[in-house]
């Protein structure tokens, strides 16, 4: 992935955020979208101001006992919610 | 022609049919509510014509079809898209439904999830039968209305029938209409039916059914559960937001559970149990979810080969005894080969100055299983004795290895400890200057930091355990004096052979025998010491899972009846259970046990 883009979420979903998971539902597409806690933070980062770059930064700073995982997670979570049409990478 | 009007949430449809239809009308909708507070949203005419059997809806043809009980189906489906079509004045949802006394539970899932089977299951355990296809749930509440109609099960589900109800033959003519790719069945059949309830919903379960998948019950959060029933929120575009919100608000108040079975004998008194225990208690989210891991089965070894399954009948004999030492060091295993070997192997490297004065016990309580081969061969170490024991499993088997040893005193571990250099030879040496001694010996148990320690556990309870690790200084110093504890964790114990009091022969799988062993040697006039040059290490992760059962069940008879042997007062152990898993699930296992009469 090119972590020089940058992550933003698309418009036209409606979030519910619950105990730290978000579920994100689309009304034109009817879809669903389930977002684990770790998933969660990578969404919230995803303003179209943060690089996929920075938010693996941020995140490793925060959690640097995760500092190993973090970047093929962040990679994987953007790629699955792009796949699933709840962001674009710019 | 004849009139039946029927009713469900805000719909409101009339069925037209002739009077020779009147059985299958009456077979379908018995426990469809009228509805005619007002004019239908659509109208079905049923009628025959050039020898079919035509449905229309609206004025409109819909279907035709040569066989009664084929339109029966074709009617039912049509009813039941109308019912959905426009419905706005709440929550419509594919799930099946049951309900306990005023409490409902929701079987939520797409064709082939196994709602129709599931919820007939429950009705044999005298859950009452809503539906097993249609609720709906109006805005800002958890009562809800079910589509009450025969069990549907089709053709490729049939199967099931005779595991459900073994007297398939005995269900009458008149409870049965048979299609081409559907069986329906009046739920009269499988147990009680409450067409006019409308319960409060209180539990999500989600069903999947996979042959000979284990039986595993496992609590969803919140938005996992979310996720799960908009994928069955039906009537979404008739509301708005399409109801996301108000799905999410239902997810927040009732707990969930994904239920993943192979059987229905996997969930005799377990689901039942546990639906029953769930609904009757007010339970907290923690204890809910605690409840639900009382479900679970462990997990299976994999599957084997036929030459281990042949081998699993053939039990290996037991070692000879062997010549009389000193020191018996014995152990207990269940499927642990690799704990065995690397504790074993661990003594012969790192502890060479007792070899001579030890024989290594190991009692194999699952020697029909594939790792007895390998635990045999480790007779190749000269003082090592393997015998299999299979007629009682638990932490009880203990008692096993003193019977067996031929030592005059037993160091009795865990088959996953290691213990340090020199701390072997120093029992030894501490048995030779107290022959006679009548105590319960342990040591320090290293964290895996290998620096800091727990040398005891304190006397209270917690996490559904009596005893909390703590650390005394004392043993800071290996070569400082034994103390007094009250209990320690039972990966390592020592003491001579006549000393040991014994477990409770009617303890049952694990629990509860911290405290109890050591406040029944006290009574037998022995002390429970640390000594703290027997540091040990014990190996508490599992990637893969405990092999044996773990019941909570178990856990409180061991702590019920070991207490009162002891003459302990057995109120502390209802006190803390209630707080652990909930009053309810508490006086219901109490009840179960047979126990609860005993607390009056």
């Amino acid at each position: 992935m090119d972590q020089s883009k940058y992550p933003l979420q698309n418009e036209g979903y409606m979030l519910e955020e619950l105990d730290g998971e978000l579920l994100l539902y689309h009304l034109d597409q009817t879809k669903t979208v389930y977002l684990n806690n770790s998933a969660a933070v990578v969404w919230h980062l995803c303003n179209g101001t943060n690089t996929v770059a920075d938010i693996i930064a941020l995140l490793t700073v925060h959690f640097p006992e995760s500092a190993d995982a973090i970047p093929a997670d962040v990679e994987q979570t953007l790629q699955s919610l792009q796949d699933a049409g709840a962001l674009s990478l710019d | 022609m004849k009139s039946r009007y029927l009713g469900f949430a805000d719909r409101r449809l009339v069925l037209h049919y002739p009077a020779a239809l009147t059985a299958m009308v009456q077979f379908l909708f018995a426990h469809v509510p009228a509805g005619q507070d007002r004019e239908p949203d659509h109208v079905f005419l049923l009628k025959r014509h050039g020898g079919e059997w035509c449905l229309s809806k609206d004025n409109r043809k819909i279907g035709r079809e040569k066989d009664e009980n084929n339109m029966a189906n074709l009617l039912m489906g049509e009813v039941i898209y109308a019912m959905i079509d426009g419905v706005h004045s709440g929550l419509t949802l594919h799930a099946a439904a049951v309900a306990w006394k005023d409490k409902g539970i929701w079987l939520p899932g797409t064709s082939g999830a196994g709602k129709t089977s599931l919820s007939a299951w429950l009705c044999t355990r005298g859950f009452s039968y809503l539906t097993d296809e249609l609720v709906h749930c109006p805005f800002d509440g958890r009562r809800f209305e079910a589509f009450t109609r025969p069990f549907n099960f089709k053709k490729h589900g049939l199967s099931v029938l005779s595991a459900l109800l073994p007297e398939t033959n005995n269900i009458q003519d008149s409870d049965m209409l048979t299609g081409e790719t559907v069986t329906m069945i009046q739920p009269g059949a499988f147990g009680p039916c409450q067409p006019t309830a409308v319960p409060e919903l209180s539990l999500l379960l989600f069903p999947r059914f996979e042959q000979e998948a284990a039986l595993e019950l496992e609590p969803m959060s919140p938005a996992q559960a979310g996720l799960q029933l908009m994928g069955c929120h039906v009537n979404a575009r008739n509301l708005p937001g399409h109801g996301f919100t108000d799905v999410v608000k239902l997810c927040r108040q009732v707990p969930a559970c994904r239920l993943t079975y192979g059987s229905f004998q996997q969930l005799e008194n377990s689901l039942d149990a546990f639906c029953e225990l769930a609904l009757d208690s007010s339970l907290t989210p923690q204890q809910f979810n605690r409840l639900a891991t009382m479900v679970s089965a462990p997990r299976q070894p994999p599957a084997s080969s036929r030459a281990d399954r042949e081998r699993k009948q053939k039990i290996l004999p037991a070692t000879p005894r062997l010549a009389k030492k000193k020191l018996t060091i014995g152990m207990a295993v269940y499927d642990d080969y690799d704990g065995v070997y690397f504790s074993v192997q661990a003594i012969g490297l790192y502890h060479p100055e007792v070899r001579d004065d030890i024989e290594i016990l190991v009692i194999d309580n699952h020697p029909e299983g594939k790792d007895a081969p390998y635990l045999k061969k480790l007779e190749c170490l000269g003082n090592y004795r393997y015998v299999p024991f299979r007629e009682k499993t638990g932490t009880a088997v203990r008692d096993r290895i003193f019977a067996e040893a031929t030592g005059d005193f037993v160091l009795c571990m865990d088959c996953h400890v290691l213990i340090v250099p020199g701390a072997l030879a120093r029992l030894l040496t501490y048995f030779d200057t107290h022959p006679l001694c009548n105590d319960l010996l342990q040591g320090p148990l290293l964290n895996d930091d290998l620096r800091t320690m727990n040398t005891h556990f304190a006397d209270s309870w917690r996490g559904g355990m009596y005893g909390v690790w703590a650390c005394d200084n004392r043993a800071d110093d290996k070569d400082g004096e034994p103390f007094d504890i009250p209990m320690q964790g039972l990966g390592l114990f020592a003491c001579r052979k006549k000393a040991w009091p014994g477990f409770n022969p009617d303890f049952r799988g694990f629990g509860g025998e911290e405290g109890y062993i050591h406040e029944k040697f006290r009574q037998a006039g022995g002390r429970t010491l640390c000594l703290p040059f027997l540091r040990w290490l014990h190996r508490f992760e599992r990637p893969g899972g405990v092999p044996y059962t773990i019941d909570w069940q178990d856990r409180i008879w061991n702590y019920m009846i070991g207490f009162q042997e002891l003459g302990l007062d057995t109120g502390q152990i209802i006190d803390h259970f209630n707080e652990h898993l909930g009053e309810g699930v508490t006086t219901e296992i109490l009840r179960r046990l047979g126990l609860d009469q005993q607390e009056e």
